[in-house]
């Protein structure tokens, strides 16, 4: 375990002896056992994906036929277009709703906060069933009142359901860099002769750049990856045309040429938003004081409480109002109640499991990339990050065509199932993890390593109960993404096996939504706990 | 008020939360100046400063710059429009400028002669295009110096100016600071804790204890003549001995002083260590039981007949060591009440 010590014990003295600045042990080397299981971590979707690119190389006829069609390129526009506007949508929500929950004098801000933040736990396609059922001709509202609002579905309606669903990402990051950026920047403006708005835009909010680029981020990547909302309203995105191209045809290649088309539109998002971030040096740490709120006057401030209640409303009261006048009208309308008691085990089960499986996956690769730096843990750990970018739907694609192919008997296996959720989700539960290390100083393990422990001690005694809290955090967010998955689950699950999400993504029609309700009540039910903890109580957990 | 005021407060109250910060405040800066808000901890020096910057109202008062009311009863100037210069404990460099765009911040777009000219008044002019992170502290701090410099305000403020340099930087930033500051001509509130900070960088030193300033000088005065037992014990060290005083002099066990002032009765006598003088003396009316050695000075613990004891600060070479006897000069003694605080 430990011969990198004992073999050279000069390299590793002086940085046992002398505290460096940055908490790193770059002249160590990380046992190769841990590199063994962190590299075997990224392969299930690694090799599919690489096996996908092959497919698509060995067959460019079929990719000219694909990508030369007039259809693949409105295709492609249409998604960035989409993509783009949801996003820009999103970020401006949940940047006005950050200021004005942390700077301006509204009341009630905890309440607010806890409400504007709790739509990250319904999903985008519960909206769109909300939106749909309770808009058109035939929807609740003009059943309830008899006024035909007009139907809220196609472009519009996938764009307003993954707007709502998605803000709250902008929001939850903007507001905690809202309140770490030090007052004394905005008064140091203001006494160089800036007036409240200038200040604001070139001092404060080029703060938050960085952290509102990386919720966009998000935004975008959920967004492009988005299969169950599009598909609910009907619009036509790469994700649902991929599926359709893969239900639909014999030949399956076009399917896997769009799929990469799309994986390459994603790598690019976030290979841009890395660009984005420049040379400024932005500083985590909590300002000594709190900035004063900002009064708003009487017209302000109405426009700010109907903004805020506006949005409560669309995203967190309509869904779930809708979703309970359903329940309440099948029970009544004698409908049999279905409590889908086989879709909640698969949900539980297969989020269990996968959260699982991401924490302790999510060991070696924070290890290595926390305490042993080196071009291979950097590429390891990026592996991870763009692994977590990829549209769900494409790596389903790939798992598929590779599994069929080389791995018959774990083809559309429980084992597969979890292996890929928790492979494509392990970011989450690294994230997490990294943030715990980086504050666990070193020279704890460097003081075990000189006690005459190794490596694999060290990290089981020392290394694991340090960080154990953030991995749990990390483990808590890959539950709640696995509960709300749905095209990875579509194209792996094995025969028989349901989770709640396909339950209500198969409610297409308005004849079924007294059938989703109950199973998207409970979705939401059992996200809230963690989200609770998460958001609302993060001190608990972390 | 005269033409050569640059700030005037009068009468500044301000309450956080039912607890007073200041107290009636009263202050007055003479343009051109280097003047030390000196006081503990929570004492509002602070809150003063940021009242005269505009970041903080107060609940009563008024306060002028450059002769111009910026605060009273129904005025409250916002701090753009106050000609003020700040220069935070932490600097609040924009992280995302460069040194020359941070200095260039409160100037017309055309003024860029001046961000070169400031910059080269702080040493500097090579680092216009460097990140405020990239620098040292000494460094960001010159630059933050130079930002508040820049658009020519009519006072400096300056917030615990050196409280993030470590100690061998911090002596050299002071001297560098002053020559900076009295180079620009400007006149500078600076707020310490720090009362060596104070007398060595300050034109002025005003003390200010519970909300108010309780005295304000040269430092030599204020460190010679402090106005209560409480301000020579705060601003240097002190030792404080019970006195009768009479007509011009006091009486301490030490011998007979002269006393500036017209006390009578018991009095208490204050005394700096390095106004106590030991001599060697084989009969001397006290022992030497203690000595700490600085190298530059000595601090001697000295115990009299009646157990008493005294400290001395005497050059390094005074042969003098523990459990000597000797005998005791004083150069001078400050007189209070006896129940002065």
């Amino acid at each position: 375990m430990s011969e990198a010590v004992v073999a050279d014990p000069a390299a590793a003295a002086p940085e046992t002896v002398v505290p460096a600045p940055l908490p790193t042990r770059r002249g160590l080397r990380a046992p190769r056992w841990m590199w063994v299981l962190g590299v075997a971590i990224v392969l299930p979707v690694t090799i599919p994906v690489l096996f996908l690119v092959g497919r698509v190389a060995t067959a460019p006829a079929t990719v000219w036929d694909t990508l030369a069609t007039g259809r693949t390129g409105a295709l492609l526009l249409r998604s960035i277009v989409f993509t783009a506007s949801v996003t820009a949508a999103a970020a401006a929500i949940g940047v006005a709703a950050a200021w004005l929950l942390v700077r301006s004098d509204i009341g009630a801000k905890r309440t607010w906060t806890v409400l504007v933040s709790l739509p990250l736990v319904i999903p985008s396609y519960v909206l769109a069933l909300a939106l749909l059922s309770f808009s058109g001709a035939r929807g609740l509202f003009a059943d309830l009142t008899g006024i035909t609002i007009p139907s809220i579905s196609g472009g519009f309606g996938a764009w307003l359901a993954l707007t709502l669903s998605t803000y709250p990402y902008v929001f939850l990051v903007a507001r905690a860099a809202l309140r770490n950026v030090d007052p004394a920047f905005e008064e140091a403006a203001r006494s160089l002769g800036a007036g409240p708005w200038r200040a604001f835009r070139t001092v404060v909010l080029p703060q938050v750049r960085p952290a509102v680029a990386a919720g966009s981020l998000l935004v975008a990547l959920y967004t492009l990856s988005d299969f169950g909302a599009v598909s609910l309203m009907g619009f036509d995105v790469f994700t649902r045309v991929i599926y359709a191209q893969y239900q639909g045809r014999l030949d399956r290649t076009p399917a896997a040429v769009l799929a990469l088309v799309l994986i390459l539109l994603a790598l690019v998002i976030v290979w841009a938003e890395q660009r984005t971030r420049g040379r400024a040096a932005y500083f985590g740490t909590k300002p000594r004081r709190t900035a004063p709120t900002v009064q708003l006057a009487g017209s302000s401030r109405n426009a700010a409480h109907a903004f805020l209640t506006g949005l409560t409303f669309l995203a967190l009261a309509l869904p779930i109002g809708v979703l309970v006048i359903w329940l309440i009208r099948g029970l009544t309308g004698g409908q049999e109640i279905d409590m889908q008691w086989g879709a909640v085990a698969g949900s539980l089960t297969g989020s269990l499991v996968a959260a699982g499986l991401a924490m302790a996956a999510a060991i070696p690769v924070v290890v290595l990339a926390v305490r042993y730096h080196s071009r291979g843990s950097r590429w390891l750990h990026r592996t991870v990050y763009v692994m977590f970018s990829l549209p769900h739907i494409t790596v389903a694609l790939a798992v598929v065509f590779f599994a069929s192919n080389y791995l018959g008997g774990l083809y559309q296996s429980f084992t597969l199932l979890v292996v890929v959720y928790g492979a494509l989700f392990l970011a989450q539960a690294t994230s997490a993890g990294e943030a715990t290390l980086l504050q666990v100083n070193p020279n704890l393990e460097n003081a075990s390593r000189g006690l005459g422990k190794g490596a694999m001690e060290t990290l089981r005694r020392v290394t694991l109960p340090l960080m154990w809290k953030g991995l749990l955090a990390g483990g808590v967010l890959v539950f709640l993404t696995t509960m709300k998955e749905l095209p990875a689950t579509l194209l792996l699950r094995p025969t028989g096996f349901d989770t709640l999400a396909v339950r209500i993504w198969s409610t297409t029609s308005d004849l079924f939504y007294a059938r989703a309700a109950a199973p998207a009540l409970l979705l939401l039910a059992v996200s809230a706990i963690p989200m609770y903890l998460l958001v609302v109580r993060p001190r608990r957990i972390q | 008020m005269s033409d050569r005021t640059a700030i005037h407060c009068h009468g500044i109250s301000k309450r956080f939360n039912g607890a007073s910060a200041l107290d009636g405040l009263e202050l007055e800066v003479p343009a051109g100046a280097i003047l030390a808000l000196l006081g503990p901890s929570g004492c509002g020096k602070t809150t003063a400063l940021r009242v005269i910057a505009g970041f903080e109202h107060p609940d009563s008062g008024r306060v002028d710059i450059a002769g111009l009311r910026v605060v009273d009863a129904d005025l409250d100037m916002p701090p753009e429009r106050r000609r003020v210069g700040m220069v935070f404990q932490e600097y609040a460099l924009f992280p995302h400028m460069t040194v020359a765009d941070n200095v260039a911040y409160g100037l017309d777009r055309s003024a860029t002669g001046r961000v070169l000219e400031v910059l080269e008044l702080v040493g500097l002019a090579e680092h216009g295009k460097r990140m405020p992170h990239e620098l040292s502290g000494g460094e960001q701090q010159r630059v933050a110096l130079a930002r508040a410099l820049a658009p020519k305000p009519a006072v400096i403020l300056m917030d615990e100016p050196f409280s993030n340099l470590d100690a061998g930087l911090r002596d050299r930033m002071r001297r560098d600071v002053r020559a900076i500051l009295k180079e620009a001509e400007t006149t500078t509130v600076f707020v310490t804790h720090d009362q060596e900070e104070a007398l060595a960088i300050a034109d002025i030193v005003a003390v200010m204890r519970a909300g108010r300033v309780v005295q304000v000088g040269p430092p030599q005065h204020v460190y010679r003549r402090p106005a209560s037992p409480w301000i020579a014990r705060f601003v240097g060290e002190s030792e404080f001995l019970d006195g009768v005083a009479a007509v011009g002099q006091v009486e301490t066990p030490l011998g007979t002083f002269p006393q500036f002032g017209d006390l009578r009765g018991p009095v208490q006598v204050m005394i700096r260590p390095e106004w106590v003088h030991p001599i060697r003396s084989d009969d001397g009316v006290a022992r030497v039981v203690d000595r700490e050695f600085y190298g530059h000075d000595q601090l001697l613990v000295l115990e009299l007949e009646d157990g008493h004891r005294l400290a001395a600060r005497t050059g390094s070479n005074t042969v003098v060591a523990p459990g000597d006897r000797v005998d005791i000069g004083i150069d001078e003694v400050v007189v209070f009440p006896p129940a002065a605080g």
